[in-house]
């Protein structure tokens, strides 16, 4: 490989057949002691002169006339191979002086640099990863192990992102589990109920994880109860998720504050209460309605043994555990109002402990979590330790804040530019090197981008997982043979 | 590195013809030029350094005073095969000895309305002022087979001549190849007096009409002059195809005109072009040549497309020089010495990279 030129930031190498280099690979230009690392985010044909011409004449002769070639010196050969010169376009990722690294930045010298591939291994040595505790991800493309250090999503905010189908949940289990086996609570806002089955290997055995792992399924074994929500969380449900109006909140507030005094927060009471209450009939019917709505949620129980207090499943996870919360099944509106509780619960309960985090993560968010907690997220729950990851397939569904304040990224393949776009303007990644690598990712493969990698964007092959990573799936066609025997009924009802 | 010079097992080729071996002693001489090459190659991009074609060119035709018959030509419904050949050299490098060349040719023929080609190199000679001359010598003796003396002056005028021993050859191949066909060669058919080329040439002419075939000299610029004029500017108000027949030429003492010279005009097109046919020849046998060619050919912008596709075939790319450069750097172990001239080449005013070929 030779240095050709730069342009900008960009750096062009000329490379020859039998030199295996490709998109997302790492170089090492080296000179005296000095060490430029440079990424290949391109590669294209080198523009040689009277190419065009070869290829043109090739083409010509070829369409019209066919022969035979007395080429006893087999220079054809290293035609094929000048034609088949590819310039790499490379960004400067790094720099080592004596072998540490340096913010300086030098021009190398076409002459006297050499240029060689650098293992992804010897990056990761190089940038001191994994560090003390190290997920193991997978492979880079020359095969070198790629793990990320755990402590790094510590107090991050994450995004996992890429087209459906590419391996996103499966990377967030493997995330997930990871945290869980260095003793961090995570919690999964589950959408399709996909993480329900980690507790088990492919067979259906128990795990290693099934002691760890808790599924809440609302309405199910997840019910609360009044007295163990405040009023906070309450109306926040009626007021975001149900839309109760300003007057209407100001007397459930009073109600609530008159339960309370009596110690009789229930459903029961609640309802009651609202029933007898002396107050505009409009506010009276506003307050029914959404009162009914807590009702038929079925999330909401005034028997004290079946509530979950989820400060108890919190502790039950001590020490290292996964918290799924199965929004499967949910209607929209109960989705968010699930969410709301979960949320605002975990919150409450990590203001009054000393220490403890929490790793969520949160599947396609924009269907369940209310816009104000985006910026939330980002500032007042990461504040008191709620360290989020978003998972999406949908790009755009992010606000812009959550792309600038996203601390890693990790992208799957993506071929619309728009949502690459999006993507690339997250934090310190040029917008190139994210659209030429994202478009070829084949499935399973991502580039990791941000703080874990040192801002050195990697693509690594995502490892498989020794659990059940599908949840039940409603298949469409499970139901066919009641229709079929519909059908056939019918058929028989005809005939 | 020492070259071999034993080739190993030259690959088998489904040559057209039984008659027709591939040039083994051009093979041969290649590599042996090449064994006593070592050190470094300055090597050449600059197209226009690396062309010599055309330094040797043979000196205008001045005509006296003119007489200029048109003959109208029409397609003589006969068929037959056009064959053509081209050959072209180009230098690749300069060494501490020598210079560095490589040529390559082709013949090209159609039949019904298939074209087909053979075509012979690159084959890299390594040219030393001594070796050079004894190179043609022996390529004279082996394949041109008659007397008189070659132009090696300089490393330029023996890199043409080789070039042309291998167009004869190439030549001589398409007249044995087929019977009663039309031969189209590029250039004149105009020969030095005491040039071994010019000899051959003679002998190449009466070994095509033994074989019933007619040979035609295409010039891609007419060197004839009219009292100081081009004389390939002069048209007739004959409609095209026709052909302007110039009498009356004197060729200088030292050549000799082994064609009758004619100013062809053989498509609609405004391009014409100096045609020579064979001499040996009845006039009228010449002209229906010409015609069979218009029958069997496909002629664009005034030109047969059996020889403009030799040409293209004969003719390098920069990118085959690279080629070649890299083979001979490959075989022989040189070093590649920078010249600045050739970044720029490469890369455009603004890179300056890559000195050499890895
Ligand atoms: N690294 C991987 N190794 C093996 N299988 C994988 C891997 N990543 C994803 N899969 C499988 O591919 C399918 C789609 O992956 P998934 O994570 O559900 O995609 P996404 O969430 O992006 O839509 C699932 O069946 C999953 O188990
Ligand atoms: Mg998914």
């Amino acid at each position: 490989m030779r240095l050709y030129k730069k342009e900008g930031d960009t750096l062009k190498i000329l490379c020859f057949p039998g030199e295996e280099v490709e998109k997302g690979d790492y170089l090492a230009i080296e000179e005296d002691g000095r060490c430029l690392l440079v990424q290949v985010i391109d590669t294209q044909f080198a523009n040689i002169p009277g190419m065009l011409e070869e290829l043109l004449r090739d083409l010509a002769i070829r369409d019209v006339a066919e022969g035979e070639d007395v080429d006893a010196l087999d220079v054809g050969s290293h035609l094929a191979y000048i034609q088949d010169a590819r310039l790499l376009v490379c960004k400067v990722r790094g720099a080592l002086k004596a072998g540490r690294p340096t913010v300086e930045r030098w021009l190398p010298s076409r002459v006297h640099s050499k240029i060689r591939s650098l293992k992804l291994s010897e990056l990761l040595d190089i940038l001191g990863l994994p560090g003390e505790l190290p997920i193991e991800l997978g492979w880079g493309r020359d095969g070198s192990h790629v793990s990320i250090d755990a402590k790094d999503l510590d107090g991050r905010l994450n995004i996992i992102t890429g087209k459906k189908g590419t391996g996103k949940s499966h990377l967030s289990k493997l995330l997930a589990l990871g945290l869980v086996d260095y003793g961090a609570t995570v919690v999964i806002l589950d959408l399709n109920g996909e993480y329900v089955n980690l507790g088990y290997t492919p067979e259906g055995e128990k795990n290693e994880y099934y002691d760890r792992i808790v599924v809440l399924r609302p309405g199910g074994n997840f019910r609360v109860s009044l007295a163990q929500t405040s009023l906070k969380i309450i109306m926040g449900i009626l007021v975001h998720t149900f839309g109760l109006p300003g007057t209407s909140a100001r007397e459930f507030r009073r109600i609530w504050s008159h339960l309370k005094a009596q110690n009789n927060l229930s459903m029961k009471a609640l309802g009651e209460a609202i029933r007898v209450w002396k107050c505009n009939e409009l506010v009276r019917d506003a307050l029914y309605s959404r009162y009914y709505a807590l009702v038929s949620s079925g999330f909401f129980t005034d028997d004290d043994g079946e509530a979950v207090d989820l400060a108890d499943v919190l502790k039950r996870l001590d020490g290292g555990g996964l918290l799924i919360v199965n929004l499967r099944d949910l209607s929209p509106s109960h989705r968010r109002m699930v969410v709301e509780y979960v949320l605002e619960k975990l919150v409450e309960l990590l203001s009054s402990w000393d220490s403890g985090a929490i790793f969520l993560f949160a599947e396609e968010a924009h269907l369940y979590m209310r816009e104000t907690y985006w910026d939330d997220v980002i500032t007042r729950m990461r504040h008191l330790g709620v360290f989020t990851t978003f998972i999406t397939n949908q790009p755009d569904s992010l606000g812009e804040n959550v792309y600038r304040q996203a601390d890693n990224i990790f992208l799957f393949n993506f071929t619309n530019q728009r949502d690459l776009e999006m993507v690339s303007r997250a934090s310190s990644i040029d917008a190139e090197t994210v659209k030429l690598i994202a478009n070829e990712l084949p499935p399973h493969h991502c580039l990791i981008l941000g703080y874990v990698v040192r801002d050195h964007p990697v693509v690594v092959k995502v490892r498989a997982l020794n659990v059940q990573t599908m949840g039940r799936t409603r298949l469409f066609f499970a139901s066919m043979p009641i229709v079929r025997a519909a059908r056939s009924s019918a058929s028989q009802r005809a005939s | 590195m020492t070259a071999q010079l034993n080739y190993g097992s030259t690959p088998t080729y489904s040559f057209p013809s039984a008659e027709l071996v591939p040039p083994e002693k051009f093979i041969e001489l290649s590599l042996e030029t090449l064994s006593n090459l070592n050190g470094s190659l300055r090597p050449i991009l600059d197209p226009l350094e690396a062309q010599v074609d055309g330094l040797m060119e043979e000196p205008p035709l001045e005509l006296a005073k003119p007489e200029l018959r048109a003959i109208p030509l029409s397609p003589l419904r006969e068929k037959c095969v056009v064959v053509a050949s081209d050959s072209s050299s180009i230098k690749i490098g300069e060494t501490r000895q020598g210079v560095l060349c490589a040529i390559r040719g082709a013949i090209v023929w159609r039949q019904g309305d298939k074209y087909r080609y053979l075509r012979v190199g690159p084959l890299p000679y390594h040219l030393t002022y001594e070796s050079g001359a004894r190179l043609l010598r022996r390529l004279q003796r082996r394949y041109l087979g008659v007397s008189g003396s070659l132009n090696t002056q300089n490393s330029s005028t023996m890199q043409i001549q080789l070039s042309a021993i291998l167009d004869y050859w190439l030549q001589l191949s398409a007249c044995r190849m087929f019977d009663y066909s039309v031969v189209l060669r590029d250039g004149s058919l105009t020969a030095r007096r005491g040039d071994a080329l010019g000899n051959a040439l003679q002998k190449l002419l009466d070994t095509a009409r033994g074989q019933g075939n007619t040979v035609l000299g295409l010039s891609k610029e007419s060197r004839l002059r009219l009292n100081g004029y081009r004389i390939s500017d002069l048209t007739s108000s004959c409609r095209p195809p026709y052909l302007l027949e110039l009498k009356g030429l004197k060729p200088s003492r030292q050549l000799r005109l082994l064609g009758r010279v004619y100013l062809a005009r053989l498509g609609l097109e405004p391009y014409t072009f100096r045609l020579d046919i064979d001499a040996g020849l009845d006039e009228h046998v010449g002209v229906d040549a010409v015609r069979r060619l218009l029958h069997n050919d496909t002629i664009v912008q005034g030109y047969p497309e059996t020889l403009r596709l030799a040409h293209i075939l004969s003719t390098f790319t920069a990118a085959e020089v690279i080629a070649l450069q890299r083979y001979v750097c490959k075989r022989c172990g040189l070093e590649i010495l920078p010249r600045p001239s050739i970044r720029r080449l490469l890369f455009g005013p603004y890179g300056t990279g890559w000195e050499g070929v890895a």
